[in-house]
């Protein structure tokens, strides 16, 4: 088994994205030539050979989290750190190229259907010098690690299943051997079965390759297996972060905590769940300086309005609420 | 118990060989709420169509069965019955509450039209106070603070969980015998869904409606229903109380559906799941579920094992008994 050293592999400090909405929705509000704040000053620090467990509900900055991390898009203002240097857009190619991957929900959309399995998963090796007999026997390696054998070579992807897509997805994602791979929602759209498959996956490729994973998901169930550290977030503001053991089994922020008596699981009821309704109340322009989960907190304070809380360290986490200012 | 729904039977193809649902057999009773569980593809919309007697719409479907709603056998009704029973006998609620909801007409009038409806097909008349009196009751009652508000709105200017709420608030008002749920909180977020669940669980339950829920979530179902019904490749594999089912599962597909939803650490070790995967329309002879299957016998594959009842449950699956079905499970 392979332990996070103590090195952070990626940090990112004080990140902001903002977008213009033009009529994207919002908890299932239109925000129309508005500025949306996706993220508001992100500070995450990455482990070497951990998995950072993203988690949250639609429109609360997953995503965006994860386009920073690839560079698919720069934050407005904020840095980010890669194994001790600063990432700009000119250095990114240089300095991580191949060691930053992603994997998306939808797999389908990411690989060209009309490819065969093999141009495919080796597409990120286009530039390597290797032979073509070094690049067949990378991708029959990386196949095999996710299940997959030779026979599915010259395959063409519009074939193939939803958890085969996801399965050749990945194998692309670790055949330019990366250090970091983020998943977004990368098991969420398969059925159950098939998701268990793919996460089992995912755990024994990283004890095998000492991958650093960011798993973004809104499923409570997925983040406690998957999770050395969980990250819960909510507009676009970090609101509790630590170790999954104790986060995920004993919350402390009223978000975190509502999320747990939210989130299905079997044979348990429904307990402590608010009869108002999130989506009634409308927060709007995100930048208001309080906390933004007043409206719906059983535990609010008139301090909560006053300004926005900042995270607090307690023992082993931290949380953005007042309750543990002083704790 | 009185029973609102007798499903005999049934079996749907798409086309000429699609196969979608076989040999389906259940009741459903006053008061209760069955879910329907399976994963993708396994026929649980097309069984909530049927009962919702809008299977003859498409036009390549063959079906063959009974499906008896309130006494009325909905495959074989005349218009003008399929006409009284909709609505007001069977209420559907789809993932997207657009498939019912009218993007041009107001809250106001598509609950006061449910309510309309309903008085007049039960021979009552109502003045537009009446009305509104009973718009707004069951708005309140479906957890708006502000339905003078919600009333002026249309539609696409509420999120989707309101928007369900609002077809909950439909059901009240045209207070259907059997409420058929498919997959109506998936596309929403969970404290949302927790929330519109509780509601609906509430509502069925004070309004003395059934409730056929269909979802691919056992998770769900186990926290909302009183019975289970699994769905694998159109076929009932197995049939029990929530209980029962989700702490001593019969069917082996049973067992490696709940085995599969991770609830601890990947340092507890892997999850355990089902190998392969469902293909749609392999030509399997027997059970479906045999190529996926961990305690498979050559006996699984000499026919569809019949559904058989074991201690008061229903289960597809020879372990319980050599028992199979004849042949003949086709539509015609
Ligand atoms: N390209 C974009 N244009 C406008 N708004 C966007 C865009 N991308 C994301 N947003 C907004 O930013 C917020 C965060 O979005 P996202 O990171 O996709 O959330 P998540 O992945 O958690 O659902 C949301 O309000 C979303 O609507
Ligand atoms: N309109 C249709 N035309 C052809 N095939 C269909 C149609 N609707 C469903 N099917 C097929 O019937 C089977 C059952 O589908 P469905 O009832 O939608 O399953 P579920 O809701 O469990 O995912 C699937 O294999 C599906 O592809
Ligand atoms: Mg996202
Ligand atoms: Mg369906």
């Amino acid at each position: 088994m392979v332990l996070n050293t103590n090195d952070p592999i990626l940090r990112l400090n004080n990140i902001s994205k903002s977008y213009t909405g033009g009529g994207r929705r919002f908890l299932g509000f239109t925000q129309g030539g508005k500025k949306i704040v996706a993220l508001e000053k992100v500070s995450l620090e990455i482990m070497k050979g951990e998995t950072l467990v993203l988690l949250g509900e639609s429109g609360s900055g997953k995503t965006t989290v994860a386009k920073m991390i690839t560079g698919l898009e720069l934050p407005d203002s904020g840095e980010i750190i890669f194994k001790q240097s600063k990432l700009t857009s000119r250095n990114r190619n240089s300095l991580a190229r191949g060691k930053i991957q992603m994997v998306f929900q939808d797999a389908a959309s990411s690989l060209d259907p009309y490819y065969t399995v093999f141009q495919c998963v080796s597409e990120p090796l286009f530039k390597s010098k290797d032979t073509i007999e070094k690049k067949v026997d990378k991708v029959l390696r990386a196949l095999e690690n996710v299940g997959l054998d030779e026979s599915y070579l010259e395959r063409n992807v519009k074939e193939l299943s939803g958890g085969q897509k996801q399965r050749i997805a990945i194998a692309r994602a670790i055949i330019s051997d990366p250090d970091i791979i983020v998943f977004d929602e990368a098991t969420s759209s398969l059925d159950v079965s098939i998701q268990a498959q793919v996460l089992n996956i995912l755990v024994d490729i990283q004890e095998k390759y000492n991958f650093t994973y960011v798993f973004i998901t809104h499923d409570f169930n997925v983040a406690k297996f998957m999770a050395d550290r969980v990250c819960i977030i909510y507009y676009g503001r970090i609101l509790e972060i630590g170790p999954s053991e104790i986060v995920l089994s004993d919350p402390k922020h009223p978000y975190s905590i509502l999320l747990k008596n939210a989130s299905p699981m079997i044979g348990k009821e429904y307990e402590d769940i608010d009869v108002m309704s999130p989506d009634e109340v409308y927060v709007g322009d995100s930048k208001l300086g309080y906390c933004l989960f007043y409206n719906r907190c059983r535990n609010r304070m008139e301090k909560c309005l006053q300004s926005e809380p900042p995270l607090f360290k307690l023992k082993n986490r931290e949380v953005a609420c007042f309750l543990y200012e002083n704790k | 118990m009185e029973r609102i729904l007798r499903v005999e039977d049934l079996n749907v193809t798409y086309g000429e060989s699609t196969r979608a649902l076989r040999k389906v057999n259940f009741d459903l009773f006053q008061g209760e709420i069955v879910g329907i569980v399976g994963e993708s593809g396994s026929g649980k919309s097309t069984l909530g169509l049927a009962i919702a007697s809008l299977l003859a719409l498409n036009k390549k479907v063959k079906f063959s069965g009974k499906v008896n709603v309130n006494g009325v056998d909905i495959l074989n009704a005349s218009e003008e019955q399929l006409y009284r029973i909709r609505g007001t006998g069977i209420f559907v609620i789809f993932q997207d509450p657009f498939q019912s909801l009218d993007p041009l007409v107001s809250i106001e009038d598509h609950l006061s039209e449910a309510y309309a409806i309903s008085s007049d097909r039960n021979n009552v008349k109502v003045n537009p106070e009446q009305i509104r009196k009973a718009v707004i009751t069951a708005l309140k009652k479906v957890n708006f603070t502000n339905p003078e508000v919600i009333l002026k709105k249309y539609p696409h200017e509420l999120s989707g969980g309101q928007n369900q709420r609002i077809m909950i608030a439909m059901a009240i008002l045209e207070k259907p015998k059997l409420l058929v749920a498919d997959e109506p909180t998936t596309a929403l977020d969970v404290t949302t869904q927790a929330q519109v669940l509780t509601l609906l669980k509430k509502i069925v339950k004070e309004e003395d409606m059934s409730l056929l829920f269909i979802t691919h979530d056992l998770a769900v179902a186990s926290m909302l229903c009183d019975r289970i019904i699994v769905l694998y490749d159109g076929l009932i594999q197995e049939i029990g109380s929530v209980k029962e089912t989700i702490s001593d599962p019969l069917h082996p597909y049973t067992k490696g559906l709940i085995n599969s939803i991770p609830n601890e650490s990947k340092k507890e070790g892997r999850l355990k799941f089902i190998k392969g995967m469902y293909i749609h329309n392999e030509v399997i002879d027997g059970c479906p579920f045999y190529p996926r299957c961990d305690s498979r016998k050559d006996e699984c594959i000499k026919g569809i094992p019949s559904l058989i009842e074991t201690r008061g449950r229903k289960v597809r699956c020879i372990i319980y008994g050599v028992e199979y079905e004849r042949s003949d499970t086709t539509a015609k």
